[in-house]
């Protein structure tokens, strides 16, 4: 991942990161992108994470443990 | 205009003969008010006359006597325009006494168009014919190719120059006319090569399989239009830039009562829409009935095989025509026999039949269409439902403002304990998950200037296999309320903010780290400049309080833990190593070298889950981190002969009971595979170290980690104390776990498990204190990497979920905030 770029979290179209070229929606490419996110809020659709397995279920606990080691 | 014929039409191929040219009106005006016959005398003006000749041609190809037109710009600065038709008709006009060609360009209004005998449909009509331009041009020449012979007849500003006569033979068949158009008329004779261009691909395109060349001889640049796909090609055209949805235009089309209609369309990921709208080849920009019958069709037709295939099960109620057609390229064309046109310049459709020709013909071919090809319609509802829940989700934002400007301020959450202060520059927030937690926050707060909002996260499913948590709608409401700044484009504004500084406190457990990423992930889209202006922190609780005598500290993780302990303990201690030149492991070296261990020794547990872990140590302290071995027989065998000294060397055979260990050859990955079985305090052990195993990131963490390790010092070790005799160890983990014991021997060491296990005075003396407290400010850069991860663990797709998991489980902790 370059640091100059990240994708919209919508669209997954690349957006620059820095300050001086970001877009106004920024992390999204634009405010449609924005709005349709903040729906998803709204309608509780994000939820972490999807339906896993049992393997799965043990390694996101890792990966939150070995990130709370940190913070 | 006056007398239009009203006959019906008939087929096109009829006679074309003096009889069916009909005088309406003289040309005397046209020089005097050349605007309102051209719309101006600017380049608009002027590119229109070659439009009203071309428009002849394209007539006769429509008619289907014709299929090329020539348009060139020549270096005087005239224009000629030469077709394959018919050619204009040159015998004697039987009411005027001059050639029938020579009425067409000297009278107004004259023309077969005008007579639905001749053409069905004419693109022209919305023009005076080709008279006017006759009228404005400095001189024109017309020849006709016709039956063998070779008409030309000259005109000087209207006026017939030349008489109108045969004047050789010919092998071609056509029309050419050639004209300068006059300096007194216009502002500007200048032709523009790109917006004839424009203008004659556009025909090109709304007449499928005619061919039109343009030539500027000033700089020879030429381009020939020539479209078999019609308005199909419009749309890839229009669309070639943009990613498209569905690999082909959706083409509607069909004859109802004369009118003759085309529609093609194509959704592509683009949130506008485009659409071009035209009736007889005239660029309708303001619509009319055609698009119109489009558009309620379209919705119709859309909704109800959305709504019969189940896709809006999550809608209230239907889409709307706006999200449906977001994103679509759309061309509609139809070709009417006498058409009206409305408004000040004429460019809207109003025949009031084509509203349901055109829906008629949409409602069954695009519903046959999703019938045959379900998997468009379904992506084309997708995109629509997104544009509805964008919609929608900016409504609700600005209902969210419209009520706090309602409430003034005052509509603050009940579950939010505000702060005295009003500046907000002094203020802070906690944002704190859980209640219990929340109600120990608002005991320990200082209400003066810090504000409490407990957050809770939602359950979704609460299956074994599942844990799904988010952040409920009413939360989500909550938070922006008490923050106060609104949400969504247009709405948000950070100036509003009620607190500078929004600080996430939550339990250090899973749940706890699920909200954090949630909020980080909903701070970071949705309040951006929140984050960019260094508004958000995060709280750091404590994970371990170590209690020796009276002295009380706090510990935010087992790294801080045990790096205490060792300051403590170790301060003393040197470790003598193999392979050293600069003498024995002393402080502060020494802390290091521990604490690489402990790292080591935590991954290696983690790694070993199900697998014995001195069987995995073991395989670490043989293997130099090149998996290609594995494919090597020999080398594999080296390994493992190593790991049998290792562990005969380092355990009882009692205590590790090995009763195989061997190489076995995997078909999948062309890999030795070892495996072994040992026990471990009583329990059976089996430990496979296979390809996956040794490709992961866990291996090669645990490669890294154990080079580290071994550039301090290589086993054995000997450990040397203030008092006492020195010591022996054979591995990292045997002085590991020794110097650990000693050094926490006399403390007391509580570890809490949640935020709701501190008292108030612990929360505030650890966490909330700003005198003591530790803030992590949260940077746009670690929250662009957070987005990342959110994304990974948010998706849908499972495979590289768990590939990110696997590789990533290890590195993202530096990710992290």
């Amino acid at each position: 991942m370059s640091k100059a770029t990240l994708l919209c979290p919508s669209c997954k179209k690349v957006v620059p990161m820095e300050a001086a070229v970001r877009p106004p929606a920024f992390p999204f490419c634009s405010d449609r992108c924005k709005l349709s996110d903040l729906g998803r809020w709204f309608e509780e659709d994000y939820a972490l994470p999807q339906p896993l397995g049992p393997d799965d279920h043990e390694a996101i606990e890792e990966v939150i443990r070995a990130r709370q080691g940190d913070s | 205009m006056t007398e239009i014929t009203e006959t019906p039409a008939t087929e096109g191929g009829g006679e074309y003969t003096a009889a069916n040219i009909k005088v309406l009106e003289g040309l005397e005006a046209v020089r005097k008010r050349p605007g309102m016959y051209i719309g101006d005398t600017h380049e608009t003006g002027l590119h229109h006359c070659v439009y009203e000749v071309v428009d002849n041609s394209i007539d006769e190809a429509l008619a289907g006597h014709c299929d090329r037109v020539d348009v060139i710009v020549h270096l005087d600065g005239s224009v000629s325009v030469e077709d394959n038709g018919r050619g204009i008709p040159t015998g004697m006009h039987p009411e005027e006494g001059i050639p029938t060609v020579q009425v067409v360009l000297t009278k107004l209004h004259a023309g077969g168009k005008f007579d639905n005998d001749s053409y069905k449909v004419s693109g022209g009509l919305h023009g005076v014919g080709v008279s006017v331009v006759n009228a404005l041009s400095e001189w024109l020449r017309v020849e006709v190719f016709q039956d063998g012979k070779y008409f030309a007849q000259e005109y000087g500003r209207g006026d017939a120059t030349t008489e109108g006569k045969i004047v050789g033979k010919t092998v071609k068949r056509g029309t050419k006319i050639t004209f300068k158009p006059d300096t007194q008329i216009f502002e500007t004779v200048d032709f523009q090569f790109d917006i004839l261009s424009k203008r004659l691909r556009e025909l090109a395109f709304l007449n499928k399989g005619i061919t039109i060349v343009l030539r500027d001889e000033r700089d020879d640049r030429n381009h020939e239009f020539f479209y078999e796909g019609g308005i199909v090609s419009f749309v890839e055209y229009l669309t070639e830039n943009k990613q498209a949805l569905h690999e082909h235009p959706v083409y509607l089309n069909g004859e109802k009562e004369g009118i003759e209609c085309e529609i093609a369309v194509q959704w592509t990921t683009a949130y506008s829409e485009t659409c071009f709208t035209f009736a007889n080849n005239i660029n309708t920009q303001f619509g009319g009935t055609h698009l119109s019958g489009y558009k309620a069709a379209l919705t119709r037709t859309i909704n109800s095989w959305g709504q019969a295939a189940g896709l809006f099960k999550k809608l209230k109620e239907n889409l709307s025509g706006d999200d449906i057609r977001e994103g679509a390229t759309c061309i509609i064309s139809v070709k009417i026999p006498d058409p009206q046109f409305e408004g000040q310049t004429k460019q809207k459709l109003g025949n009031s039949n084509v509203k349901g020709i055109v829906e008629q013909i949409v409602n069954e071919q695009l519903s046959h269409f999703l019938e045959e090809t379900p998997a468009v319609g379904r992506a084309i509802i997708e995109k629509a439902i997104e544009s509805n829940r964008a919609r929608e989700a900016a409504r609700k934002a600005r209902d969210l403002a419209r009520r706090k400007s309602v409430l003034d301020g005052v509509g603050l959450p009940g579950k939010l304990a505000d702060c005295q202060e009003k500046d907000p520059a002094q203020c802070e927030i906690y944002l704190v998950e859980g209640d219990s937690a929340g109600g120990s926050a608002k005991s320990a707060r200082d209400r003066k200037f810090q504000a409490i909002l407990p957050l809770r996260g939602k359950i979704l499913n609460v299956e074994k296999a599942r844990f799904d948590r988010m952040l409920g709608n009413e939360e989500i409401v909550t938070m922006i309320t008490a923050l106060g700044t609104g949400i969504g484009p247009g709405e948000f504004d950070l100036e509003k903010l009620r607190y500078h500084r929004v600080i996430i406190m939550t339990d250090a457990d899973v749940d706890g780290a699920h909200i954090r990423t949630l909020l980080l992930t909903f701070f970071f889209r949705q309040m951006t400049d929140l984050v960019t202006q260094g508004h958000l922190y995060i709280a750091q609780p404590p994970l371990y309080k170590a209690k020796k005598g009276k002295k009380v500290t706090y510990l935010k993780d087992d790294a801080a833990l045990t790096d205490f302990l060792f300051q403590a303990g170790a301060s003393q201690l040197r470790v003598e190593a193999k392979g050293r030149s600069d003498g024995p492991v002393a402080a502060p070296e020494i802390y290091g070298f521990l604490g690489s261990i402990r790292e080591l020794l935590t991954l290696l547990e983690k790694a070993s889950r199900q697998r014995d872990l001195r069987v995995v140590h073991s395989f670490v302290e043989s293997f130099d981190g090149d998996a290609e071995k594995l494919h090597s027989r020999d080398a594999m065998q080296a390994i493992v002969d190593e790991m049998n000294e290792l562990l005969l060397d380092l355990y009882k055979p009692d205590d590790l009971r090995l009763t195989q260990l061997d190489l076995q050859h995997s078909e999948e990955f062309d890999a030795w595979e070892i495996h072994v079985r040992t026990r471990d305090s009583g329990v059976d052990k089996y430990t496979h170290i296979g390809w996956d195993f040794v490709k992961s990131g866990e291996m090669n963490e645990l490669t890294r980690l154990h080079r580290e390790v071994f550039e301090y010092g290589k086993p054995p070790y000997k450990l040397l104390r203030p008092k006492g005799e020195p010591l022996d160890f054979r591995t990292e983990r045997e002085l590991y776990t020794f110097v650990e014991a000693a050094a926490s021997k006399g403390y007391d060491i509580q570890r809490y498990k949640g935020l709701g296990e501190m008292n108030p005075d612990q929360l505030w003396d650890t966490t909330m204190d700003p005198d003591v407290r530790t803030l992590v400010q949260v940077r746009l850069e670690d929250m662009a990497e957070a987005e990342n991860i959110f994304s990974i663990l948010m998706g849908d797709a499972v495979e590289p979920r768990r590939e990110f998991i696997e590789t990533n489980a290890l590195k993202v902790r530096n990710l992290d905030v």
